[in-house]
């Protein structure tokens, strides 16, 4: 009785031994930003939307252009104007051309410069910003930059600027881009600059530079994934703006000529027949729409994700 | 005490007068604007001069013009316009036109026998913005700004009273109601008027105006009904982003510890939205009355052009058309000036209204 007791209560009572790889272990998920980035982005039915609907209009503009039956250069008199059918989806313009393949070739063009224009913005904005952030000298001058750019809307400097380049004979498409990208980066790089001066004062900078960090170290590793989050979101709306401007200097006969097809164009182009068959104009300004709605739904749905305060 | 007020000089009590820190702030922020219009100015007339100057003949005018003649023309219009003398010498002409004092401005120009440029009609105008080249026959700017500006700054007016007349309301129904049905409705709104452009509503409101409701699409200043479908474009893209901001303050000020206090005070909700919250939300709102003035005179490009409105928006884009660069630098010169002073006067209404701004730390 006694013994087996004796093995029970020693049985009960072990020693526990020390198990590396267990210790290890947590209980909770670890964290991970971009983990949490991803999550935070699904959960949004909106952005599952505007995801699936880029993906197909991806589609759209890159096999519509190769695998059309339609050439858009060239006039057919026999097909003007034609009401949609099978044949034509979106009907014929009054050149006689494939609306169809007209709107997604000019989806194709706009996309390129927008995605084009974005790229040298944030890569400006991003030095720029980084900069006038960290050197505080260059401040009175940044400042003053910065007043005079915000100081005139952005339309009317992108019509000055395309006035005066369009004068000088380069490309149009190559003035274009230039037109919005000379001042374009301000928003961003005012944004990195105000980021810059709140992180930069935290102590695991002082800290950093204390150990003699230098300056280009410092903005890289140290600051720049903080602001990662407002680069991010910048860029997936300028995407967006970008389009936009597009079509509205086109609206006033700017940017692009007349024999290159891009949104704003056929929007431009259409509004001389409308009258007679409305279709015309209702369904580029649908695409247009839905292109542009697509990316700042993804842009809100990022800018949301990326905030790590909604995380969890 | 009484006597040493008395005792202080006119100059002693000017010198107090600008020691204040809201007069300070006021000249320091009309100061600041000087400097960036300076830099505007020049930055505009630099820019327009890299335009070839081949652009200010007329080449309709011209071709009517005997061959021989026609070099003596071109030379006597460049004569006109300053355009022989080097750049820094035009700009410093330029700052000397634009100053406003009255002076004296050739309203309409005849030629000689020898095809030289002669003005045969003067009018006094206050800036000097110079002549337009082509548009109505070489008109001073500045009255050509003066003819068209009433007309787009009476719809921007509407389009404002508009704006907040709709989006007020919706934007604090919207932060009452936040992540109901109202609110959810409300930013549905407000990401359509934000993604896509203006100008597929402006196009889609002028089809539905014309084919739905029968509303005339050339507009004319003396009937009203003409003004409806142009003022309701643009309010219908305003409203959204006044909806936006008003929700944005509102919830701000919902969410800070000064209405928590109330709450837990025992304040009806009412009283808390109307004492607290909106009186709160409504000076950082006025601040956005003059911007919003502005940008809808800017907004204006599209309707202006869109229904045919004789407004300066559409003006400017005729400009653009004829390659008029004076008036294109006139134009753009207001336009700076006009959206700057907008800004100037919302950071001043604010500082007047909201008494927590201290000025002394403003930097």
């Amino acid at each position: 009785m006694d013994k087996e007791k004796k093995k029970n209560i020693d049985k009960l009572f072990v020693v526990a031994t020390f198990d590396k790889k267990e210790s290890e272990k947590l209980a909770v998920e670890p964290y991970s930003y971009w983990r949490s980035v991803y999550k935070a982005f699904k959960k949004k039915p909106s952005a599952i939307f505007a995801v699936s609907l880029l993906v197909l209009m991806i589609v759209f503009t890159v096999f519509v252009p190769i695998f059309s039956p339609y050439d858009i250069k060239s006039v057919y008199l026999d097909s003007r104007l034609q009401e949609p059918s099978l044949q034509h989806l979106f009907g014929t313009n009054a050149e006689g051309r494939d609306m169809f393949t007209l709107i997604w070739v000019g989806a194709r063009t706009s996309m390129v410069i927008a995605l084009i224009v974005t790229l040298i913005n944030t890569f400006l904005g991003v030095i720029i910003g980084g900069l006038w952030g960290y050197f505080k000298k260059l401040d009175i001058i940044m400042l003053e930059v910065y007043n005079f750019i915000i100081n005139i809307p952005a339309l009317l400097q992108y019509m000055i600027l395309l006035y005066v380049l369009g004068s000088l004979g380069s490309p149009p498409e190559f003035n274009l881009v230039i037109a919005m990208t000379i001042t374009g980066w301000s928003g961003l790089a005012r944004m990195i600059r105000n980021q810059i001066l709140v992180f930069n004062n935290r102590e695991y900078n002082i800290a950093s530079r204390a150990l003699g960090s230098s300056a280009g170290r410092i903005i890289v590793n140290n600051l720049l994934p903080y602001i990662l989050s407002v680069i991010i979101t910048t860029v997936s709306l300028s995407i967006s703006g970008v389009i936009r401007t597009e079509v509205s200097l086109a609206y006033f006969g700017l940017g692009l000529p007349v024999d290159s097809i891009s949104l704003g164009r056929i929007l431009r182009e259409s509004y001389n027949s409308w009258l007679a068959t409305p279709y015309i104009l209702i369904y580029p300004a649908i695409v247009v729409g839905m292109i542009t709605i697509v990316f700042y739904l993804i842009g809100l749905a990022l800018s949301d994700a990326l905030d790590p305060r909604t995380h969890r | 005490m009484n006597s040493q007020v008395e005792e202080r000089t006119f100059i002693q009590r000017f010198a107090s007068f600008f020691k204040k820190p809201l007069v300070r702030y006021v000249f320091k922020r009309i100061g600041n604007s000087m400097i960036t219009l300076f830099f505007i100015t020049t930055a505009v007339f630099l820019l327009l001069r890299m335009i070839p100057k081949e652009t200010y003949i007329d080449y309709g005018k011209l071709n009517k013009i005997p061959e021989s003649a026609r070099e003596a023309y071109i030379e006597s219009i460049y004569e006109r316009f300053g355009l022989n003398d080097p750049v820094h010498i035009q700009l410093l002409n330029y700052y000397r036109d634009i100053l406003p004092i009255p002076t004296e401005v050739c309203v309409q120009t005849r030629y000689d026998e020898y095809w030289q440029v002669y003005c045969h009609e003067s009018e006094t105008v206050l800036i000097n913005f110079g002549n337009s080249v082509k548009y109505k026959n070489g008109k001073p700017v500045m009255t050509l700004i003066e003819e068209r500006f009433p007309v787009s700054f009476k719809l921007a007016m509407w389009f404002t009273l508009f704006m907040y007349v709709f989006g007020y309301p919706l934007g604090v129904a919207m932060a009452k109601n936040k992540g109901k049905w109202v609110d959810k409705l409300g930013n549905g709104y407000i990401v359509l008027t934000m993604a896509v452009p203006g100008i597929v509503f402006y196009y889609l409101w002028l089809i539905i105006s014309m084919m739905v409701f029968r509303l005339p699409s050339v507009f004319d200043s003396e009937n009203w009904l003409t003004w409806i479908t142009p003022v309701w474009a643009v309010a219908f893209m305003g409203t959204a982003s006044t909806a936006l901001w008003v929700r944005r303050f509102m919830v701000d000020e919902m969410n800070s510890d000064y209405v928590k206090f109330a709450r837990s005070k025992g304040l009806s909700e009412r009283k808390i939205m109307f004492t607290h919250v909106l009186r709160n939300a409504i000076v950082r709102l006025v601040r956005g009355i003059p911007v919003a003035i502005m940008l809808a005179v800017m907004g204006s490009y599209f309707v202006e052009m869109l229904w045919n409105i004789p407004g300066s928006g559409n003006l400017l884009i005729l400009a653009i058309r004829l390659k008029d660069n004076p008036l294109v630098q006139g134009l753009t010169i207001i336009y700076a000036i006009l959206s700057m002073t907008a800004y100037l006067l919302g950071d001043l209404v604010t500082v007047f209204m909201d008494p927590r701004i201290s000025l002394t730390e403003n930097k």
